[in-house]
């Protein structure tokens, strides 16, 4: 199963391809509400921006009027205070010329005449004007401002604005006055730039309320020519003003002429209206596109994840198709390697295999066993049973097979009956009779299940061949197996052959031995030979050593090495044993009864013995049989037997020796324990092995060996006893050593019961220094 | 406060020119120390100014004084300036020359321009004020400007508002106040351009050589306009000296524009204002206009 992320394995849409479009249409919306909510907003502070800017505009004016009535007070002060009149107008006609406000300056007495003019002389209805002025105001002698108008129908004088002015004349009864004429222009120049939009207007009021001019989008209005004032009708006049317009409104300081600044309502919305609506425009526009953009994106997400679906169906039949055909090789791969019935490797790939053997075992100097195995007696259950009980049959055969060899061997079926089984890693020969009998044992047991209320029995027929013994080369290795299979079967089936025939022989007189050997106990046919030990001290008996002797009718004598061992094996030691220990006892209770000065006599126990249940308890029944005082009985273990055996070993041995039994260990060099072993040990006795006493006269090394161990035994206060001393030579070395006693041909070779009872009469035993010792 | 302040000032300047301080008639004639300057706005000042460094720079070369611009903030100012001596020399139009000569009939017309023919302008000394109102408009004939939104240029200009005022009733009958539906003066006649083309107004006089001038600032293509009115022919507009200016005085600053090599020396200045060169004139050019300005208004009923 790939896992490459760019496999798309969701679902149509994932949540991730859903995000963008929820962004943008919250986005949208968001748009939206502000846009709408700003549009409320946008009304009501646009008409505030409208005032707030009206207002001001409307102060600049008040401001500059100011200014212009206040040049005025000064060209009064300058007229009244200078002392040359000359000097005063050219100083005020200067001054009026720097200021383009002013068109022409004009004096008159308290009665109306004209004093003086800076310029023009007055027309005929500025001087009744004028006149009019001087009448009002000369009740009071307050300062007095007025502002008048040139009449309608004098057009070209319509921007000149007359100013009447006459200063507070605090009690004098007679003051004049000044008429100074504005002009209109200058305000244009001042404020006709202002924007104030479509309608707006700024409007300079008289006292009176009287519309003095009137700025109307940056252009002076036309004085009306029936000369009424139009202010109100003005403002009233025009359609959406009169609703609302907005005003804003301030006057001038000391003067009362005040200053309207006016612009329609509905304009300053309109334009207002016109940027909402540019808004809204943009924020449709910018809606539509996203929508679009949006619809745009969702079809090609839908056809790229069509895409990603078709491309996932093909990577997953791909991926199926790839497993099918992997599955597919590996199970024609197990076809052609393994049997079909039983699963085992086939013939042709056991080959392989032990070819990989052959050279492992060549790297590593090793060698490896062929074990051939055919079944004895199978054609008839297949015949009998037919053939679906003979397949089950070789399955089982073939289980029992696998369950008997370690995981590195190999078990294999060449066909039919026949199997074969590779055994590697070996250290001797011995390895492989031990599980070709356990084959033979295993496979001979009963098959339940198979045919109903029937027990199955086969039997194998087993032929061995070694790598590199026996062939080099597989194929004449495994014909080697065969030969010596077809020699087991001629041998009477359910056995085993080595292609070796010296192994073979070796094998062959081990089965007569296994055969042979229980009857030859039950029969009595084992006889037990003692041979002595000696005290080197005075060459006293110190003791017996009961050895097992077999007189075989088909094989003659039986050597002692060669039955124990298969009695080991078989397991017949342990009847062996007892049957030994029981002879002895007997045989010493003849010698207490004959009155005879006995000897301990010691017996030979393998391990095996020992570990069997109820050791210990048939000894002391054996000793209670017959009344014989432990202490005359020894019992010798081999020091690789001790190395070997566990805690319940020990136990039994400490038991045995606390009854009084000597305990000797046996064979002593050969196991290589090493004294640290033997202080754990009830042992009394130390049995230096035959080997090394052989050479003790030529081989440095050994001699020393046993002097050391006989030093070493002593530290450990255990009697040394020298086994197969021969000749005087070693006698002489082991004296020198200061070995306790010694057992070989020297003395006496293991002899009857008779020749026994004869050393025990005589108590003592003389090397035969002449003769060769014989056994 | 300010305003004292600046009057200190201006005592402190006249009294390094005493001349000026002594009154008028001391002297047989004045001659002052510098050339005050005016003209009718008929555009923006400061683009006058800048058209005219030229001139000024030649009138002090042959005056031996320096120019002094009186800025005018409408036709009267200029007007009452003059009457007021305030203004030595100045440029007119045809209406408020004659208006200054009613108060004072020593200001004398001296020169005026011969212009190019244009696409609205005749050639030579002449113009003429023309109803106009933009060609993209439904208005086809005066008949269909009743009750519109109509743009003067300022009450003292002869065709931006005398001349409608004295011809253009005759041919509608009413005063312009009663047949449009709003009047307003402008300022200008670069500014009633502008109202018109802004869509402010609806239609507006204006005089020939002041659209022909748009025209060729590119403010005003040839077919943006349509001319529904148009009036007789004005002498073009006239510069004056008082003439209470010493002779010598007058003949100098009247060679600026007259003299032989004023041709070369105003070269800028007569581009700018589309004018082919300075005549000489007298009073006797604006007696045609005098006659139709100071007849009795139309009685129009």
């Amino acid at each position: 199963m790939t896992t490459d992320s760019s496999v798309y394995h969701g679902p149509l849409f994932r949540y991730t391809d859903w995000w963008p479009p929820l962004l943008i249409i919250v986005l949208l919306v968001v748009s939206w509400v502000t846009v709408v909510r700003r549009a409320g907003d946008d009304d009501a502070r646009a008409v505030r921006d409208a005032e707030v800017i009206q207002a001001n505009i409307a102060q600049a004016v008040v401001n500059h009027t100011g200014q212009l009535i206040e040049w005025i007070r000064l060209f009064d002060s300058i007229l009244a205070t200078c002392p040359h009149p000359e000097t005063a107008r050219t100083i005020v006609n200067t001054a009026l010329g720097r200021n383009g406000a002013f068109l022409r300056l004009m004096q008159f007495d308290a009665d109306g005449r004209l004093l003086m003019s800076i310029g023009k002389a007055p027309e005929p209805w500025l001087r009744q004007a004028a006149m009019s002025f001087a009448v009002s105001v000369k009740s009071d002698f307050s300062e007095r401002i007025a502002v008048g108008a040139a009449p309608a129908e004098e057009q070209a004088q319509a921007w000149m604005l007359p100013v009447f002015y006459r200063p507070s004349s605090a009690g004098n009864s007679a003051h004049s006055f000044l008429v100074v004429l504005i002009d209109k222009g200058q305000f244009q120049q001042f404020f006709g730039n202002i924007v104030l939009g479509r309608g707006g207007e700024i409007v300079l009021l008289s006292a009176e309320g009287r519309e003095l001019l009137r700025l109307r989008e940056g252009r002076l209005e036309s004085v009306p020519p029936r000369g009424t004032s139009r202010q109100l009708a003005r403002l009233e006049g025009l359609p959406g003003v009169r609703d609302n317009p907005l005003v804003a409104f301030r006057t001038v300081p000391t003067t009362g002429l005040s200053v309207l600044v006016s612009r329609p309502r509905d304009q300053v919305l309109m334009e207002n209206h016109a940027r909402q609506s540019a808004y809204m425009g943009s924020a449709l526009l910018l809606t539509l596109t996203m929508l679009a953009l949006t619809a745009l994106w969702g079809t090609a997400a839908a056809r790229r994840s069509k895409l990603v679906h078709s491309l996932e169906d093909a990577l997953a039949n791909n991926e199926q198709l790839i497993r099918q055909i992997g599955e597919e090789k590996e199970t024609a791969y197990i076809m052609a390697t393994h049997d079909k019935l039983t699963g085992l490797p086939n013939r042709m790939f056991f080959a392989d295999l032990a070819q990989r053997h052959v050279a492992r075992a060549r790297r590593l100097q090793g060698g490896f066993a062929l074990v051939f195995i055919d079944l004895d007696r199978f054609k008839p259950v297949n015949d009998t049973f037919g053939h679906k009980a003979g397949d089950q049959l070789l399955m089982d055969v073939a289980n029992r097979l696998r369950d008997c060899v370690r995981q590195t061997d190999v078990v294999s079926r060449f066909g039919g009956d026949e199997f074969v089984a590779l055994i590697g890693d070996l250290r001797n020969n011995q390895d492989v009779s031990v599980i070709a009998g356990k084959f033979i044992d295993v496979l001979s047991r009963p098959y339940a299940g198979i045919v109903p209320d029937t027990e199955l029995r086969v039997t194998p027929s087993i032929g061995i061949a070694f790598y590199p013994d026996d062939a080099e080369e597989i194929d004449a290795l495994l014909r080697q197996a065969d030969m010596a299979m077809y020699r087991a079967k001629e041998r009477g089936r359910a056995t085993y052959a080595f292609a070796d025939p010296a192994l073979n022989r070796r094998y062959e007189l081990s089965n007569q031995i296994e055969a042979a050997l229980p009857v030859a106990i039950e029969r009595s046919e084992i006889r037990v030979h003692y041979q002595p030990k000696v005290s080197l001290a005075d060459f006293r008996l110190t003791g017996l050593e009961a050895l097992a002797r077999w007189e075989y009718a088909q094989m003659g004598t039986v050597s002692p090495a060669d039955f124990i061992a298969v009695a080991e094996k078989c397991g017949a030691i342990i009847e062996l044993g007892d049957y030994v220990l029981r002879e002895v006892c007997r045989q010493q209770r003849e010698w207490l009864d004959a009155g005879l000065p006995v000897v301990p006599v010691a017996v030979n126990v393998s391990p095996r013995q020992i570990g069997a249940d109820g050791f210990f308890v048939r000894v002391e029944k054996i000793l209670a049989e017959h009344g014989i005082a432990p202490a005359l009985l020894e019992m010798e273990v081999t020091e690789t037997g001790v190395i070997e055996t566990d805690g319940a070993f020990i136990e039994t041995l400490n038991g045995l020796a606390a009854l009084g039994i000597r305990i000797a260990i046996d064979d002593f060099g050969m196991g290589y324990s090493g004294f640290s072993h033997l202080r754990n040990l009830p042992a009394k006795q130390l049995k230096i092995d035959r080997s090394f006493v052989r050479n003790i006269r030529n081989d440095v090394s050994d001699a020393a060996i046993v002097s050391t161990t006989i030093s070493l035994a002593h530290n450990l206060h255990l009697e040394t006893v020298a086994e197969g001393v021969e000749t005087p030579e070693q006698l002489a070395h082991l004296k020198a050593a200061r070995c306790d006693q010694a057992q070989g041909y020297l003395f006496a070779a293991a002899c009857p019961p008779a020749e026994a009872r004869e050393l025990l009469v005589r108590g003592a035993i003389l090397p035969v220094i002449a003769a060769e010792g014989k056994a | 406060m300010k305003i004292l302040s600046r009057f200190l000032l201006i005592i402190a300047a006249l009294g390094a020119s005493p001349a000026v301080l002594l009154p008028a008639h001391a002297q047989t004639c004045e001659s002052p120390t510098v050339i005050r300057y005016a003209m009718v706005p008929l555009r923006e000042i400061e683009l006058d100014l800048r058209r005219r460094e030229s001139l000024f720079k030649r009138m002090t070369e042959l005056t031996g004084r320096p120019v002094e611009v009186v800025r005018a903030t409408s036709y009267r100012s200029v007007v009452e300036g003059l009457l007021r001596g305030a203004v030595d020399v100045a440029e007119l139009g045809p209406a408020t020359y004659i208006e200054a000569t009613k108060g004072d009939r020593q200001i004398t017309a001296f020169a005026t321009t011969e212009r190019v023919e244009g696409v609205y302008q005749l050639r030579g000394a002449h113009y003429q004020s023309m109803l106009v109102v933009l060609a993209k408009s439904d208005f086809s004939d005066i008949d269909t400007l009743k009750g519109t939104r109509l743009a003067l240029t300022d009450p003292g200009s002869t065709s931006g508002a005398m001349l409608p005022r004295k011809q253009f009733v005759g041919r509608v009958g009413m005063p312009l106040e009663s047949y449009f539906g709003a009047v307003s003066y402008s300022g200008s006649h670069a500014r009633s351009v502008q109202a018109l083309v802004s869509g402010a107004v609806d239609a507006a006089f204006i005089a020939s050589a002041q659209l022909e001038e748009a025209h060729l600032a590119g403010k005003l293509r040839k077919n943006d306009v349509r001319v529904l009115w148009t009036s007789g022919p004005i002498p073009n507009d006239p510069t004056v000296y008082r003439g209470q200016l010493c002779e010598a005085l007058k003949r100098r600053i009247a060679e600026v524009f007259l003299g032989e090599d004023a041709g070369t020396a105003l070269r800028d200045y007569m581009a700018a204002m589309n004018a082919e060169r300075f005549v000489a004139v007298d009073d006797s050019l604006y007696a045609g206009i005098r006659e139709v300005l100071e007849a009795p208004p139309p009685t129009g009923r």
